[in-house]
């Protein structure tokens, strides 16, 4: 056969053939062998390349990327001078994030609390004995931490726009009913070692966002 | 809620598809706002995928390292004009797309684009058998550059003509004929 579908091969791969152009193409393939074949061949391609993995760079880039950052030194803390200003859709974002992780968990874990414990599996087990738990010291810890930062954040406040004090403030709401959730759980199983990490955590995000808007702030 | 195979209802997985994305939504609130080590974690949970795409459009033209440090240091740049409208994924693969294509037409201007170097007599790294996924990302690599780009958009990362002529600069017939020409060429050296 002399004329074959050539670049129509692709075409009707990928469903762009028109009623006439497709009924045509149907008609050469049923009696060309090697356009079938072509065909074939350009499906299992195709369907190769839509599957292909990605993988990361052979070595890690991030330092290279951080000495590149504008204004940046590498840390934590925020690096550059911008306007601080979260969107409501972005620290509402952040609060959610906290919801996903603790609300939920807690909820259920108080309701968890009434019920039949559930047996601990051996590596849970080992894992709950009693250095592991977030101990009434370490609670004080991050409540000295978390008071410190409230305050210097009461200090900066006039650095920060009004919306962006109001999401933060929304946010840090949300982490504080986590936490209540998770204190009032842990009330019920005081030795609970998934609340005791959860307790922790929750402190632990609380104390993480204060220091980063107290830090921002203080760049402001 | 979890089973376990005793059939004993544990507590939830902390960290879900929906967890993650708010937790990512936190990340991109965070460095917008300057924060580098929200910054990292957008890196870390993009960087392969961002690599990917650099490592396949450029073939053995360029350096895919450092085009993922251009795109991350362009992402950084531009993080205050994402507004949400799409995932920060989507947002930050368009603009790879973007800063990859920039960089050939940069490299483009130093020195002349032979669209029609790849000769199939020097692709010993193509080796004959089944076309198995490295395989097809050497030979993806060995294609003209032309034919590369529309065959990675398209095929590979989903993009319709319409939209890879608008960034290739060319016309949808061109970006077409290109396909089939790196689809072609493709299938030849994988049949080797």
């Amino acid at each position: 056969m002399s004329d074959h579908l050539g670049e129509r091969l692709s075409a009707y791969l990928d469903g762009e053939l028109d009623a006439a152009a497709l009924a045509a193409a149907d008609a050469h393939l049923a009696a060309c062998a090697e356009c079938r074949g072509a065909l074939d061949d350009l499906r299992q391609l195709t369907q190769g390349a839509r599957s292909l993995g990605d993988r990361p760079p052979e070595s890690d880039l991030w330092a290279a990327i951080a000495e590149r950052l504008p204004g940046a030194t590498p840390g934590v803390i925020p690096l550059r001078r911008r306007r601080i200003a979260f969107s409501i859709p972005q620290l509402a974002a952040a609060g959610i994030a906290v919801v996903a992780l603790s609300s939920g968990a807690a909820v259920l874990l108080v309701r968890g609390a009434r019920a039949p414990a559930f047996p601990e599996p051996p590596s849970a087990a080992v894992a709950a004995a009693p250095a592991g738990l977030a101990s009434a010291k370490g609670i004080r810890s991050y409540d000295v931490a978390i008071r410190d930062l409230e305050a210097t954040l009461a200090a900066q406040r006039s650095t920060l726009d009004t919306a962006t004090i109001r999401a933060v403030e929304q946010s840090l709401a949300v982490i504080d009913r986590a936490i209540r959730q998770a204190e009032a759980a842990l009330a019920q199983d005081p030795n609970n070692m998934y609340l005791n990490n959860h307790l922790a955590h929750a402190l632990e995000r609380k104390l993480d966002v204060l220091r980063r808007v107290t830090s921002m702030a203080a760049a402001s | 809620m979890r089973r376990s195979e005793a059939g004993v209802t544990r507590p939830p997985l902390p960290a879900g598809p929906g967890a993650r994305a708010t937790s990512e939504a936190s990340d991109v609130a965070l460095a917008a706002a300057g924060d580098q080590r929200a910054f990292e974690a957008l890196y870390r949970l993009h960087v392969a995928r961002i690599h990917s795409l650099a490592r396949r459009m450029v073939g053995f033209e360029g350096d895919p390292d450092e085009l993922t440090q251009d795109v991350f240091v362009r992402a950084w740049e531009r993080l205050g004009t994402y507004r949400g409208e799409a995932a920060f994924g989507t947002w930050l693969h368009r603009l790879a797309v973007n800063v990859i294509l920039n960089w050939r037409r940069t490299a483009a201007a130093e020195r002349r684009w032979i669209e029609d170097g790849a000769d199939a007599d020097l692709l010993p790294s193509v080796r004959s058998g089944k076309a198995e996924a490295m395989d097809l990302e050497r030979a993806m690599a060995q294609l003209p550059p032309g034919a590369r780009h529309v065959f990675v958009l398209h095929d590979v990362e989903g993009f319709k003509h319409e939209e890879i002529a608008a960034m290739l600069g060319v016309t949808a017939g061109t970006s077409k004929a290109q396909l089939h020409r790196a689809r072609m060429l493709l299938r030849s050296w994988l049949e080797r």
